[in-house]
């Protein structure tokens, strides 16, 4: 019952961050987000693009 | 001297567009100093020179430093074609669509760490909540908020529980 209960819960989380995160997107903002996960992976991109 | 593509061209078709109009101006640019010469006139100037991109500006200006001559125009139009020729292609998926600022410094950022010449195609799904997915031929990084959520999703009743 409490698994149902959690599955059901994360469904609808899930749905309601999906629905609501789509409208109004300020790229400027996640632009640090976005340099940060490219310099945590700079090496094995240019790994990939050297290949 | 590298050859340092502007940040301004991202894309293949950046470089496309910006290719021929450095070949228009080079065309232009023999035409109208060979009239100059002709002419042997005094202050003779040259006349009706095309409108350029600002891309295709920041290159010339780079090229040029102050001097524009029929070398450095050659050199830069085979510096181009090279480009084209060698270019490497990355594809960023943003949630929106780009905007020039953001746009320049995600290209400033790949030029300096992964290579100078490197290519950047913008697209946009907002299904993808935030973030990115960049891909490289077959390879793919996800790193968007829809995925961040879904890898996380077992997560939240846990999280709920010590609310």
């Amino acid at each position: 019952m409490v698994a149902q209960i959690d599955t059901k819960l994360t469904d609808a989380v899930t749905s309601f961050l999906n629905e609501t995160l789509q409208h109004n997107v300020d790229l400027g903002s996640q632009t640090d987000y976005i340099i940060g996960m490219l310099e945590e992976h700079k090496d094995t991109i240019a790994k990939e693009i050297r290949q | 001297m590298t050859f340092r593509l502007p940040d301004t061209i991202a894309s293949s078709q950046d470089l496309t567009a910006v290719t021929a109009e450095i070949k228009e101006y080079a065309t232009w640019y023999m035409h109208e100093s060979i009239k100059v010469r002709v002419v042997k006139k005094k202050n003779a100037t040259l006349k009706n020179e095309p409108v350029l991109s600002k891309g295709a500006a920041d290159l010339l200006r780079e090229v040029s430093k102050g001097s524009l001559n029929r070398q450095s125009l050659d050199q830069l139009t085979r510096n181009l074609e090279d480009a084209t020729k060698n270019a490497t292609t990355l594809t960023f998926t943003l949630a929106a669509p780009v905007t020039s600022s953001v746009k320049e410094t995600l290209v400033a950022w790949c030029r300096k760490n992964i290579g100078d010449t490197i290519l950047i195609t913008f697209q946009h799904n907002s299904t993808i909540l935030g973030g990115a997915v960049i891909r490289y031929k077959s390879r793919v990084f996800d790193w968007s908020f829809r995925r961040a959520i879904s890898d996380n999703a077992t997560k939240f009743p846990e999280v709920l529980r010590r609310v």
